[in-house]
């Protein structure tokens, strides 16, 4: 009888034993292992993406769309064309500072002209002129009217119905504007701002040659079609364009995103390390239970080839269905809670882009390569003899060999989700905290064994038991303190990252900011913000405006002042005898330190700003105030917390070095039941002052942080449950040899109690022993990921240990018994026949 | 027919060499039986191993079914093997998973075989499980997982069987049903069939015994 071997012939075979093998229950653990890990990145990434694209948007709210291309120029009609024939949507923004007149008044103001669809992303808000209140609106000024900012009624004494005169052109005003999605907080902010039809704007008679007007042709649509806008822009954009998107627009969200998207990296990265563990010890323990089916197939008299390809064919096949449920899982679980959080923050999350569910689907087959294969590679090698000769060797693929594929691979994985210095400095940190792991746990169980001695026979025999499967043990500690660890790790940088978020934005962070108060309005500002605040304890900073020429009487040149940020427009100094919260000196010494050692003429810096210049404490600085030339010594190098919502400022200069420049006054205050009345107050008294209530942007980010935190939590939750399918795994990798060993203790007399009892201190000893390593080494690398990756304060995280310490110890301890336990309830013979087949 | 040639087996070790077998002849007619009895370590599993293909001889040729296997890589040997060799195990090697139905059928869809289920309950029957097809292995008493093991064997309608210690895990009463089920179905096959045994009970019902000791032909009747 000739061996047929087709290929349909074979997929069925190996369907036929694939189901077999399934119905006997030696697939769960690697079609789980697969299962999860493709549904963790399905869910992580798809997650991530629309998390990602939704606060893109968000971001974008703050460029008014997805992308703008910014120019001194006409919006070139090739821009127009690209937007049309990619189906973006567009809108045109035309800004310029100019004078309005009103009657006998005129003021500087920031003239918007728009389009009739702007703002393509964010929301436009007037005032409700019955109820006062701010409303959300679709419409733009039509043609003849003009919106204004609400402190120009009182600047131009004029009230809605006026006319306003701008160029030529003469204006009905019709509405408050009371937030514009896209207002600028530079220095425009100080003018007065009217937003008026686009189609007016020629008739103005302002757009002349060498008129300094800011052209925006503003796009939004999908992240493919903006995206191919980019690359066009990319190959085909003019020298006098600049295109900026939510990525570019220096917002302090930018960090808050990147921390999430590198906390979910993170997430990712740890879940499938775990999964691909699970599976790589699942895999292992049924390539051992092939053996013995391969040797018999073998000595039949089929070939190596064909047990490959069906073993070949079973793994495709496994993956396969395996890469679908975990496809769909992934997709349900991201969907669920995506669902919830946007029911529960009334956002809207984007459809995610089909990159996720590649990026699963190659995990999926990476995951396969690297961690199942392997094992069963070299069955189909397996000696026919083995039939006769038990004590032949089983023809697994070595130890170190896998350890090495599956290093590599993971570090692949990593690698890809993130970056290479991210890679490296994980999985270095990984391996590092894995050889800690083994070297201290085999140690203190080594320790343990000596002092069992003189415990009870429980103690002596499950650490004598421990002991003398040591190798076993040690993979055991390892895979168990990894798990431990990585799950630590994400849970406190959970935590960390989310606490840090909220401190940034705190209760009484201010919601208002009062600019532009001249010397004489001060007290007069000062007795207003007593009115409603009640407190007298605040803050108020003296801002004067300038810009710096020389350094170390040596003249920046425009190119150099090019490279340097902000270098070629003026920025804001103050004065502070104090150093300000948020600050940290890092070089030179604060002239507060020792009061008295420094004079005026002295300036503390901001660290990039001069790692920008390359000075240090020491240097000199010229500047130029208002055209009058000042020297200052640098004092001192700060690291400034941009990110605490106070005024924060490149520049401090010591007490009395500014006296003698013209200055304002600037101030953030917190005023919590304020509708709008403090900005009124103000408006009316000191119409010169700028008062920006920033309620709606504190509202935002804390959205976004509530968004990010339910988010990070569902991740975390996943990563558990990958934990535990490794601990599952790892439990059962021991689990026959334990079930012999019992089963001929039970032969031998041995009562229940004792063998629970061995078993009870084995698994608990294994639980509290990689709980405690787990601890140490989780500690060492969050300082690390804390410092390096999310850029925050290192710090431990003892609240966490007790946890760790009760649910892992708890967890493998129970587990263990748990899955040991049909040993005591299965007669003895029955277990040794179990083992044995 | 099967004929060794002063077959020979020496393996390496760290003092040397240690030789299992020294050259051993034999031949078995086609139909007929023969038992390889010895004590243990003798290497009686050792010259059945070589017998039916499993290993190669260090020295000495073996024929199988007219084939000359000694020069033969694996892959050809599994062709032969696929051919006209069965196998009884005195450990049974059933698969666990898989339920007597199953473990009988395995082989014959291994080999492409069109009604391998049909052929599987035929034989079960002839052994006397046909109440038993969808029992595993561990709801079967060690007389029983045999006699699913025989009729895995006969089912591939083998020209050549080798038996290693059929016997040797089951009682003496079991066991005897068991040699007689063997013998039976050896018969009515007219199978050639070659089995190593203990027990000089089960070995006098061969039509010729091998004794050997220590590796080396020390009886041949």
């Amino acid at each position: 009888m000739k061996p047929r071997s087709t290929l349909i012939t074979d997929v069925k075979t190996s369907i036929r034993m694939l189901w077999r093998d399934w119905r006997g229950g030696q697939l769960n653990l690697v079609f789980s292992a697969l299962v999860v890990a493709v549904a963790i990145v399905a869910a992580v990434a798809t997650l991530a993406n629309r998390i990602e694209q939704s606060l893109e948007r968000d971001l974008g709210t703050f460029i008014a769309s997805d992308l703008l291309v910014r120019s001194g120029q006409s919006v070139r009609p090739e821009l127009i064309d690209i937007a049309n024939q990619l189906q973006l949507q567009t809108a045109f923004v035309s800004e310029l500072r100019t004078i309005a007149y009103a009657g006998d008044n005129s003021t500087l103001i920031e003239l918007k002209a728009v389009s009739e669809n702007y703002p393509l992303r964010g929301k436009l808000e007037i005032e409700d002129l019955i109820t006062g209140e701010a409303v959300v609106t679709t419409r733009t000024p039509n043609t003849g009217t003009a919106w204004i900012e609400l402190r120009l009624l009182s600047l131009l004494d004029i009230d809605i119905g006026d006319l306003l005169e701008i160029g030529a052109l003469q204006l009905e005003i019709t509405e408050i504007v009371r937030h514009e999605p896209d207002a600028d907080t530079g220095f425009s902010m100080f003018n007065g701002h009217v937003m008026i039809n686009i189609a007016d704007l020629s008739a103005t008679g302002l757009i002349l040659p060498g008129s300094r007007v800011s052209n925006r042709f503003l796009v939004a649509g999908e992240t493919n079609q903006v995206e191919g806008f980019q690359t066009w822009f990319d190959t085909n954009g003019s020298i006098h364009e600049e295109v900026r998107t939510p990525a570019n627009s220096e917002h302090r969200l930018n960090r808050a995103v990147d921390r999430g998207t590198n906390f979910l990296l993170l997430a990712g990265a740890i879940g499938v390390i775990l999964a691909s563990i699970a599976l790589a010890l699942a895999s292992q323990q049924y390539a051992s239970r092939l053996t013995d089916r391969i040797a018999l197939m073998k000595a039949w008299g089929q070939s190596a080839k064909s047990v490959r390809t069906w073993l070949l064919l079973q793994i495709s096949i496994l993956g396969a269905i395996a890469c679908v449920i975990g496809l769909t899982l992934g997709w349900l679980i991201h969907f669920s809670l995506a669902t919830i959080a946007a029911e529960l923050l009334s956002v809207y999350l984007p459809e995610p882009t089909v990159q996720p569910l590649i990026l699963a689907l190659l995990t999926g087959l990476i995951s396969i390569i690297g961690f199942a294969l392997p094992p069963l590679w070299n069955l189909p090698k397996i000696a026919p003899l083995r039939v006769l000769r038990r004590d032949l060797p089983s023809a697994l693929a070595s130890n170190s060999i896998r350890i090495t594929i599956g290093i590599v691979v993971i570090g692949a994985l990593v690698f890809w989700y993130s970056s290479a210095i991210f890679a490296v400095t994980f999985l270095g940190g990984t391996l590092a905290a894995a050889i800690i792991c083994g070297t201290v746990s085999i140690t203190l169980l080594g320790i343990g064994r000596k002092f069992s001695h003189w415990s009870g026979s429980y103690w002596r025999l499950g650490f004598n038991n421990l002991w003398r499967r040591k190798s076993h043990t040690l993979l055991q500690l390892v895979a168990f303190s990894m798990t431990i660890m990585l799950l630590t790790i994400i849970v406190a940088l959970q935590t960390s990252l989310i606490q840090d978020w909220k401190e940034q934005i705190p209760v009484d962070a201010p919601n208002y900011f009062i600019m532009n108060v001249a010397e004489p309005d001060l007290d007069t500002a000062k007795d207003l913000l007593i009115e409603y605040n009640g407190s007298s304890e605040i803050s108020w900073y003296p801002m004067v405006r300038g810009r710096f020429s020389h350094v170390n009487n040596k003249r920046l040149t425009p190119e150099e002042l090019d490279d340097i940020e902000d270098g070629d427009r003026e920025i804001n100094f103050t004065w502070s005898a104090d150093l300000p919260d948020g600050n940290t000196i890092i070089d030179g010494k604060w002239w507060n330190s020792k009061a008295g050692t420094l004079q005026a003429g002295y300036v503390s810096i901001e660290e990039e700003m001069a790692g920008d210049l390359g000075v240090g404490p020491g240097d000199t600085i010229q500047f130029s105030i208002g055209g009058l030339p000042l020297t200052a010594t640098i004092a001192s190098i700060r690291v400034v917390n941009w990110d605490n919502m106070t005024p924060n400022f490149f520049y401090i200069f010591s007490p009395g070095t500014l006296d003698e420049y013209p200055s304002t006054w600037i101030s953030g205050v917190h005023l919590p039941d304020d509708r709008g009345e403090f900005a009124n107050a103000m408006a009316r008294q000191l119409p010169t002052a700028v008062t920006i209530q920033i309620d709606e942007i504190l509202n935002r980010i804390r959205g976004l942080i509530e968004r990010l935190s339910s988010g990070l939590e569902l991740m975390v939750w996943m990563i558990l449950a990958c934990g535990l399918l490794v601990l599952f795994a790892t439990i059962g990798s021991s689990l026959d040899q334990r079930k012999h060993e019992s089963a001929i203790l039970r032969t031998l007399g041995s009562s229940r109690t004792l063998i629970i009892g061995s078993l009870s201190v084995e698994f608990l000893s294994l639980g509290i022993l990689s709980a405690v390593t787990g601890i140490v080494c989780a500690e060492g690398v969050i300082a690390v990921l804390q410092v390096q990756a999310f850029e925050l304060d290192a710090r431990l995280h003892p609240e966490l240990w007790p946890a760790a310490l009760i649910v892992g110890a708890g967890i493998i301890g129970l587990l263990g018994i748990a899955r040991s336990l049909p040993v005591v309830t299965t007669p003895p013979l029955q277990s040794l026949r179990d083992v044995s087949a | 027919m099967i004929t060794a040639d002063n077959v020979s087996k020496i393996l390496p070790i760290a003092t040397g060499e240690l030789t299992i077998l020294n050259h051993v002849s034999l031949s078995v007619n086609d139909g007929d039986s023969l038992a390889i009895i010895g004590p243990s370590g003798a290497g009686k599993s050792t010259l059945l191993g070589l017998l039916a293909g499993l290993d190669t001889p260090s020295t000495g040729s073996i024929t199988l079914s007219d084939y000359c296997i000694t020069n033969m890589n694996e892959e050809q040997r599994a062709e032969i093997r696929a051919k006209f060799v069965g196998f009884v195990f005195q450990t049974f090697q059933l698969l666990p998973g898989l339920s007597a139905i199953e473990n009988v059928s395995l082989p014959l869809e291994l080999t492409g075989r069109k009604r391998a289920s049909e052929m599987a309950k035929e034989y079960l029957s002839k052994v006397g499980l046909a109440e038993r097809l969808s029992h595993y292995p561990k709801q079967m008493s060690g007389g029983e997982q045999q006699r699913v093991a025989i009729a895995r064997a006969f089912a591939c309608e083998p020209k050549v069987l080798f038996a290693d210690e059929p016997t040797g895990n089951l009682d003496s009463k079991t066991g005897g049903e068991i040699s007689d089920l063997l013998f039976e179905m050896n018969k009515e096959q007219q199978t050639t069939l070659v089995l190593v045994t203990h027990e000089h009970r089960l070995a006098d019902r061969c039509d010729s015994r091998l004794m050997i000791d220590s590796g080396e032909v020390t009886e041949n009747s």
